[in-house]
């Protein structure tokens, strides 16, 4: 019986073959988009569920000033919750570079992860030789990953080795690791103890109660509740108040799992993925999914209806309707199965370019795991009965003799059935193509936006020691600026699309109640502002005297000049750029402002966006010949098109005044491209989505029209006989349709207004609501519908007009 | 074999009632060969639906060997269908998709009969009928002689107490109609019992009994 039935399913398959492969391909372009999609949902849901225990990452947020919130905290806040017994264990993590002499070469290790021996509680990190305990037993023990011992030592043995750093401190590598896993928002070269930290820079980092500058983990026995997170925010936040009385502040938890989607803070450790992403993909996948199976119902229930007479035979052959139900149900999961396969392969060919496309790196084998594969087969078991289940179910109740008859599924509730099916594919489609048009031109809109700096022609190398380009940055800005192709150099410890930051307070002098605790600080080298391009807006920028004079000033107390961006100059209360300048700031490093400099203002600057656009811009301090973070990085000006010869002249230039790694080179136009990369990525995936979408309603629409077509052949012969036009045929086949994309165009409209103003509500600017859109989108449905039925007709032209009337078709 | 008992049907259509079968009276002993007569309308074709339970009656009553079967549910009639009723048509209704061979096995599958003993029965009538060559033949492939032959067999093949043929030699020239009936009458004198509809008063000279019906009444009976 099965094997009849199997038989049977091929046969039909074959007889059918064009509308069975249009149908075919549809079906499969819509598993394929999903299957891919929810490989890449399952990735990032499983982040950084591989480790030995639920943890929580301790964020601190600044209610003071713009809501800043901080992926790191102070070194002091573990062990003082640890002393209060508010948390069982707890872990810091405080990364930086750590130079490297290895007999006569000099390299950068980026990132070193100086932690609590605690490490291996919170995450699973895996040896390959040596141990990770060893690391914590000596200060000055270090464990490689795989990629850093190549990198400093080549394929020789790396366990044991030795080397020195800057300041002569003797390491000893104790233990290599295996490489980070992809799922994981973990993020460092190699590890090392808070006692080498110690070793190296002493106790300061560590006892601070304000630098910001440890990722830190705490573990609970249960998990906290709401009153367990406020009791740690206020007990956290006290300390910081009796230090700084007026400070408004508060501690988040977020638990580590979770920090791939939903970690968004200032200096996360590596670039997250993003919720909004994550929800729209599902959404897509739903949608993709659902008119793939929408079409399939509609196109299976038309194809069946040429299946009466079988279905008459089988009947008066003696099958019950169980049996015929099952035929049916049978076909349909033969011809999912065929699909499927073709979806699985697919997407086997396609998931690394779509992982390559994401960032991520995605293979067919994150399928093949027990759970995965059952998760795959039910729901392959799901979908075989969701969109066989119709079609069997009214075939296998035909009445035997309207069966026989032919009469097929003519009738009123399958045509309502087939027309509603269709009534919401469109209604996807034409909504998706509204909205995904205002998503286009939103994100046009949004790249164009001024961002206060010259992207373009700009050149920056980066992740350079502040310490050795503090020494030489005169000497290679005047090596460099010997070439006509270079037109300026600078550096800076944060150049625009870096996200990195260093908060100082500040206040005026002469009204000391008009103050901007934490505000951003940047130590920027000589011709900062012309080298972006920086609109300055009174005043001057700061120079090479203003470097050497605050490197030699400040620790004496002197007096340093400082450039103000416009909020800054708003935040203090000043009204106009004019208006600030020459005045004078204290400058702090304490919230009491003890310790504090004088700061004279001799510049101001527009506003200029950070990082993206999607962070608001900040009141900012720029300073410069005071460095604050461990790293800068340089930026180059050059001639239109002189971007790859000036990368060489860079590198000779480098090699004349350094013994270094040469650091890496990149545009900053698409670093700033990197950082809108989410947004570029939503869009274009969004309007794939919609091509696809598209593209199968639209092989649903032709299968429908051609087969309606096909039926109504010798009806069209005899209006063609009696005088009927062309134009009148196509009309006639097309009136079905066209009332349903009609009225679907109508609830269509409504769903893509809501739909637009709700995200376009999610910027601060946002594009106006583009009419042309909403009218040429379901304009381009009727024309599709018109277009395809008249494609149609040429099933019509094929035969002359005497054998349809003799019905021999 | 088969009595029916005062058996009427009519149908309505917006608003109108046709009577196809007024207080019908018949008799069919196994063995019969009948053939059923009468112009267009005169209810032939609504008789041997009601015979092969593809119709329900209104009234009256259907003896099948002793048992009522208008008194049955739809799924013991469906099930007393496949085991005692076989049908031939006026187009064949052969499976295009299925050969020669499957369309004649389709009711034996249905019958849930081992594959050895569908493939013995189906050899047997495909030899018996001279189709034996054309046994992986598509239907398409075949003359209407031959598809009516196929059909024949398959309706022999669930081995049942009656064939009711509804006009099988409609859609035949003369001289392959005129084979068919042969065919057909060689299978009454092997036993079989056969109700035939037909326009053709040569073919129902073919019969051993003749029923002439006119609107739904059955006007006389010659043998």
């Amino acid at each position: 019986m099965w094997f009849h039935y199997l038989l049977t399913a091929l046969r039909h398959f074959k007889s059918q073959l064009r509308y069975q492969l249009l149908n075919l391909t549809g079906l499969a372009i819509g598993l394929t988009s999903s299957l891919m999609i929810l490989t890449f949902l399952m990735q990032e849901i499983s982040y950084d569920k591989q480790h030995p225990a639920i943890s929580y990452r301790l964020d601190i947020q600044f209610n003071s000033l713009d809501n800043s919130r901080l992926a790191q905290v102070a070194g002091n806040m573990a062990p003082y919750l640890l002393q209060k017994q508010l948390i069982t264990n707890a872990l810091r993590i405080h990364r930086q570079s750590l130079t490297v002499h290895n007999r006569q070469l000099v390299n950068t290790l980026e990132q070193v992860a100086y932690t609590d021996p605690s490490l291996v509680d919170f995450f699973k990190i895996t040896v390959q030789q040596g141990s990770i305990e060893s690391v914590y037993q000596k200060p000055g023990s270090i464990a490689l990953t795989a990629s850093s011992a190549i990198n400093l030592f080549g394929t020789a043995e790396a366990l044991q080795q030795t080397f020195q750093d800057h300041d002569g401190n003797i390491w000893t590598v104790v233990a290599i690791l295996d490489e980070l896993p992809q799922e994981t928002h973990l993020q460092f070269s190699a590890i090392a103890s808070i006692d080498s930290l110690v070793m190296i820079e002493g106790n300061g980092r560590l006892d601070s109660w304000m630098r910001n500058d440890f990722y830190t983990y705490v573990q609970f026995t249960k998990s906290p509740k709401d009153s367990d997170r406020k009791l740690i925010s206020d007990t956290l936040a006290q300390p910081l108040k009796n230090i700084v009385p007026q400070l408004e502040l508060e501690f988040h938890l977020l638990k580590t799992s979770d920090i791939h989607l939903n970690g968004s803070s200032i200096g996360e450790m590596k670039f997250n993925g993003s919720k909004v992403q994550f929800y729209l993909f599902v959404a897509i996948a739903i949608i993709v999914l659902f008119v793939a199976l929408f079409n399939y119902i509609n196109f299976a229930t038309a194809l069946a209806s040429k299946r009466a007479l079988e279905v008459g035979v089988r009947q008066i052959s003696g099958a019950s309707k169980t049996q015929l139900m099952w035929q049916f149900l049978l076909e349909s999961a033969l011809f999912t199965l065929f699909a499927s396969a073709i979806a699985f392969l697919l997407s086997a060919l396609l998931l690394p370019y779509f992982g390559h496309y994401l960032q991520r790196e995605l293979t067919i084998y994150q399928l093949l795991t027990p759970t995965y594969l059952a998760l795959l087969f039910t729901g392959y078991l799901i979908i075989s009965v969701t969109a066989g289940f119709y079609p069997a179910l009214t075939l296998s109740n035909l009445a035997i003799l309207s069966a026989l008859r032919g009469a097929g599924l003519r009738g009123r509730s399958g045509r309502w059935f087939q027309q509603t099916l269709l009534f919401l594919q469109l209604v996807v489609s034409i909504a998706l193509l509204i909205w995904v048009g205002h998503i286009a031109l939103q994100l046009k809109m949004l790249q164009q936006i001024p961002v206060g700096y010259s992207s373009s022609n700009r050149l920056v190398a980066m992740h350079i020691d502040n310490e050795f380009l503090q020494q030489r940055f005169a000497h290679l800005q005047f090596e460099l600026k010997q070439h006509s192709n270079i037109i300026s150099v600078s550096a800076a410890d944060a150049i625009p699309t870096e996200d990195k930051a260093l908060f100082m307070q500040v206040r005026r002098q002469l009204r000391p109640e008009l103050k901007l605790p934490n505000v951003m600080v940047n130590n920027i080298y000589p011709d900062f502002i012309s080298t972006l391009n920086i609109p300055l807006l009174s005043g001057r920028e700061l120079n090479i005297e203003d470097m050497t004079l605050t490197k030699n000033g400040y620790q004496r107390g002197q007096e340093f000049p400082v450039v103000l961006n416009m909020l800054a100059v708003q935040a203090l209360g000043w009204s106009s750029a004019e208006q600030a300048l020459g005045k004078r700031l204290d400058f702090s490093e304490h919230p009491d402002f003890s310790y504090a400099r004088s700061a004279l203002i001799v510049g101001i600057v527009d506003n200029y966006y950070l990082t993206s656009i999607h962070q608001p811009m900040r009141p900012q301090v720029l300073v410069t010949g005071m460095p604050m973070l461990s790293d800068a990085s340089i930026i180059l000006h050059v001639e239109n098109d002189a971007e790859r010869f000036a990368k060489s002249l860079f590198e000779q230039s480098w090699k004349r005044v350094s013994d270094k790694d040469l650091p890496a080179i990149e545009l900053l136009s698409s670093r700033f491209r990197q950082l809108h990369q989410n947004d570029q990525l939503n869009g274009e995936l969004t309007a794939l989505a919609t091509a696809m979408t598209v593209m199968i309603v639209s092989f649903g629409l032709m299968g429908c029209a051609s087969y309606s077509t096909q039926r109504r052949l010798s009806e069209l012969a005899i209006r063609k006989v009696l005088g009927a036009s062309m134009t009148k045929l196509v009309l006639l086949l097309s009136r079905q349709f066209l009332f349903t994309v009609t009225f679907a165009s109508l609830v269509a409209i409504i769903i893509a207004w809501w739909l637009t103003t709700n995200w376009l509500s999610s910027f601060s600017m946002q594009v106006p609501l583009n009419y042309w859109l909403f009218t040429m989108a379901p304009l381009s449905a009727i024309g599709l519908v018109l277009g395809i039925t008249f494609l149609s007709l040429s099933l019509f032209r094929q035969y002359s007009l005497s054998t349809l009337l003799k019905r021999e078709v | 074999m088969i009595i029916l008992e005062k058996v009427s049907k009519s149908f309505t259509t917006e608003h109108i009632e046709t009577q196809a079968l007024n207080a019908i009276d018949l008799e069919i002993d196994a063995g019969d060969f009948i053939a059923v007569t009468g112009p267009s309308g005169s209810g032939k074709s609504t008789l041997l639906n009601v015979l092969g339970l593809l119709e329900p009656i209104n009234s009256g009553n259907y003896w099948f060997e002793g048992k009522n079967l208008n008194a049955l549910s739809p799924n013991r009639q469906q099930l007393f269908r496949k085991k005692n009723i076989g049908f031939i048509f006026q187009n064949f209704n052969l499976i295009d998709e299925l050969s020669v061979f499957e369309n004649i096995e389709l009711p034996l599958i249905y019958q849930g009969r081992e594959r050895k003993a569908r493939h013995h029965r189906v050899d047997e009538l495909m030899e018996r009928l001279g189709i034996a060559h054309r046994s992986s033949h598509m239907p398409q492939q075949l003359s209407g002689g031959q598809q009516q032959r196929v059909a024949i067999a398959r309706a022999l093949s669930g081995q049942p107490k009656i064939i009711l043929a509804d006009e099988p030699t409609g859609n035949l020239d003369s001289s392959i109609g005129k084979e068919v009936m042969l065919l057909l009458r060689e299978l009454n004198a092997q036993g079989a019992t056969i109700l035939m509809v037909t326009h053709s008063k040569e073919h129902a000279n073919y019969a051993g009994r003749l029923i002439q019906m006119k609107d739904g009444f059955h006007l006389q009976t010659q043998n």
